[in-house]
């Protein structure tokens, strides 16, 4: 195995990491998180300028041609920091199901607007019914001369509130829960037909309830092959693991660092509560699940590197079900061994522990990615 | 970054599996080669044979430097090679002396100490440690084994209790303090004694992993050698032997062969109709957390900030949920406890179960095995806190 990062993929992540560490303070995170937009969109154009919205895109697309590695070393980063930008909704899954299974002309009509900075995405593929099952779909788009019709309803469509464009998983034919006839379609957020309830989450994100009344699609909204679009979603929703895997994995570091230095500053009767035997081995025992976790991460984001398929899937629902045990451990010892400080809102790490708890049910939760990795 | 091994590492982990399948996979049947593990009179020859052709390859001490029948390997193959042995259950390559003595010998001892060498890496040395005493903690303070010295010789008097691999030793490295030395005087002694003399006498005492049992040794003035005293600081060889130091390779071997036991371990439960759905579930969350620890495996070899105990640490725990898995699967054959040898002596109790495919010997003696760490009585969370999270000392 090869551990090592080429010299971009570095500087990449020290870029990253510095902006995190400088730039990005938990009280403006907590400000800018209460704003109208939910992120702060000054940060959003400095991302732009310094290139990380293209990171995940080929250069024909005008991107960097960065792939799950890259996609690793930025998202822990910005795990470390808590990141709300919509990074995973507008590049990683939205800009993934177009260069996934995108035409030149669609790319050409949304990629460069997601790499200046300038346009917003949403990937819309949850139902209430559906659970984390990518194939229980209802939503349906019926043939209609040239282009497509479509109904239905879609729920906590993560970024819904900001995105110009929608990627959204319909049925053209089958039974609801069949894996063919799926299809995906792009269209514009704005469309007539389309309604929202937006919402904030309980990490600080923003989302939306969709409803989809008899809009009207072209042809040309059609991304991929019709009734062929979950091979497509489902690499794009790997990507997103893969993306909220390694944040969990920056979260988890801040969180049992942060956990020891505390230990080593508070003092119980007389001395730091870090000399104590139980404490220091719960201490051991979050660095221990933060670095299995790390492992896996590289071990997923190398097979997902290495080409997509049965062996990276296995990998990444590994990485899933690890990240999402470690965080839920490391997230609440760190909790309680801060005491009741660790519940105060203006601590930051309750908000981490908030932010690992919603990356365990995303895409599919330990016991959902469990059965996964057992079934491939 | 990419998940496979280079061209050149996987030729010599081809060859590696070509020379353990020659040397030993081939050269007996599985419950044979299993009962190999507890060395008992009837396979020494299967061991010898093992140990010669290692030896004639060269590949006895890998991790010793040139000079002493080292290789020059790089950390890479040192791991395919040492996993391999696990995986394989071929006689330990990684003992006592191979892994700590060899090692010590070469940093801290003079020309005569390392003599001692050349049997070591050939196998035809074997040694124990005598540290634990009956009421002493795991210090050396408590210590009450004596050392005398005169210009000819040094001798030694005490007992020995809890030796790991005790009963067959040809040498002891022995943890004595002078003779006049006060109770709690920080001072002690590490001499290397040979085992073979009258004044020695072993009684076995039986250890739970059901292998070699661990022995009682008194030794009533025994006699070492006059250049036999090891001059190595005890605090630093507490520390050698304790697992923590980044030279400890017997740390970070235990994923492939927890894999292969796993994995043999959910294949036949999923082929019985009867299995209970949530013991399989529990063994694909075994296989991602041995996927994790090959992972964390692999990253310490080039990430000296791995310590190697957090390996060691896991490996321990993931080798005691296998055990888990494994009694679980046996269903009411949990009730008679049937190892290899006693298998093979009278015959499988559940006929279902060929032997060789679950090896419950392995996994429980690769859990219970005292370690020389647990015989030191330390917490591997201990020296990880302090160590690797910079917390402070405990107060004791």
């Amino acid at each position: 195995m090869d551990f090592s990062f080429t010299e971009e993929q570095t500087l990449l992540q020290e870029s990253v990491s510095r902006f995190m560490q400088n730039d990005y303070g938990f009280d403006a995170r907590q400000q800018n998180a209460q704003s109208e937009e939910g992120f702060s969109t000054a940060n959003w154009q400095t991302f732009a300028e310094l290139g990380w919205l293209g990171v995940p895109f080929s250069e024909a697309d005008g991107g960097f041609g960065g792939g799950a590695i890259e996609t690793i070393l930025m998202s822990e980063q910005f795990g470390r920091g808590l990141l709300i930008e919509p990074f995973l909704a507008t590049v990683v899954l939205a800009g993934g199901a177009l260069k996934h299974g995108g035409s030149e002309a669609q790319k050409t009509q949304y990629l460069p607007g997601i790499i200046d900075g300038s346009v917003h995405g949403a990937l819309a593929f949850v139902e209430p019914q559906a659970r984390f099952n990518l194939a229980d779909i209802t939503t349906t788009a019926v043939a209609d001369g040239d282009g497509y019709v479509l109904n239905g309803y879609k729920a906590v469509v993560l970024n819904g509130p900001q995105a110009n464009f929608l990627v959204v998983s319909a049925r053209t034919s089958g039974d609801q829960r069949d894996e063919d006839g799926i299809s995906l379609f792009v269209m514009d957020a704005a469309s007539a037909g389309i309604s929202r309830r937006d919402y904030p989450t309980v990490d600080a994100f923003r989302a939306s309830e969709i409803t989809f009344e008899n809009v009207k699609l072209g042809a040309d909204s059609l991304l991929g092959e019709a009734g062929k679009g979950l091979a497509i979603l489902q690499q794009a929703i790997d990507d997103g693991v893969l993306a909220v895997g390694a944040e969990a994995v920056g979260c988890m570091e801040v969180l049992y660092k942060d956990t020891v230095e505390y230990c080593k500053q508070r003092e119980q009767f007389g001395q730091p509560i870090g000399k104590f035997q139980v404490l220091q081995h719960r201490m051991v025992d979050m660095f221990m699940e933060h670095e299995q976790s790390k492992s896996l991460m590289f071990m997923a984001a190398m097979r997902m590197a290495e080409g997509y398929g049965a062996e990276a899937q296995k990998a990444v629902s590994a990485f899933k079900v690890q990240v999402g045990k470690s965080g839920k451990f490391v997230g609440q010892n760190a909790v309680q061994l801060h005491g009741g400080m660790g519940m105060t809102e203006e601590l930051n790490i309750g908000h981490y522990f908030k932010r690992l708890t919603i990356i365990d049910t995303l895409f599919g939760n330990v016991d959902f990615h469990l059965q996964r990795y057992g079934a491939l | 970054m990419q998940s496979q091994l280079s061209e050149s590492e996987q030729a010599f982990a081809d060859q590696v599996e070509q020379f353990i399948a020659q040397n030993w996979l081939n050269i007996a049947e599985p419950r044979r080669r299993m009962r190999a593990w507890l060395s008992t009179g009837d396979t020494e020859p299967l061991r010898k044979r093992w140990y010669h052709s290692v030896v004639a390859a060269g590949w006895s001490v890998p991790h010793w430097p040139e000079e002493f029948g080292g290789c020059d390997w790089s950390p890479q193959q040192l791991h395919i090679w040492l996993s391999a042995c696990l995986k394989h259950q071929t006689p330990a390559v990684l003992t006592f002396a191979t892994a700590h003595v060899g090692p010590l010998l070469i940093e801290y001892g003079d020309t005569a100490q390392r003599a001692l060498l050349a049997q070591i890496a050939a196998f035809e040395e074997t040694w124990c440690l005598g540290w634990a005493e009956q009421d002493s903690l795991s210090d050396h303070l408590g210590v009450a084994t004596r050392v005398s010295r005169t210009p000819r010789q040094l001798s030694i008097r005490g007992t020995k209790t809890r030796v790991i691999e005790g009963m067959q030793a040809h040498w002891m490295m022995c943890i004595a303090r002078a003779e006049d030395s006060q109770a709690q005087e920080p001072s002690g002694s590490v001499v290397l004694l040979p085992l073979q003399q009258s004044q020695i006498t072993r009684s076995p005492q039986a250890a739970l992993s059901s292998g070699q049992p661990m022995a009682e040794i008194v030794i009533t003035e025994a006699l070492a050698p006059p250049w036999g005293e090891l001059h190595i600081p005890i605090s630093e060889l507490h520390k050698r032997l304790s697992g923590i130091t980044a030279g400890d390779l017997s740390v970070s071997v235990d994923g492939a062969a927890l894999m292969q036991q796993a994995q043999g371990l959910a294949n036949r439960l999923r082929g019985e109709p009867n299995m209970e759905l949530g013991l399989l579930r529990d063994c694909d969350e075994l296989a991602i957390e041995i996927l994790a620890l090959q992972g964390m495996e692999q990253r310490a070899i080039v990430d000296s900030e791995l310590p190697p105990t957090l390996l060691r640490l896991r490996a321990q725990t993931l080798w005691g949920k296998l055990s888990e898995l494994q009694i679980a699967a046996f269903g009411y054959y949990a009730l008679p406890f049937v190892d290899g040898a006693l298998a093979d002596n009278e015959g499988p109790v559940d006929n279902t179960r060929p032997l060789g495919e679950m090896d419950m010997t392995m996994v429980m003696r690769r859990m219970l095995s005292p370690t020389i760490a647990t015989e030191l009585g330390l917490d591997p969370r201990d020296s990880l806190a302090q160590d690797a999270l910079g917390l402070p000392a405990q107060d004791h």
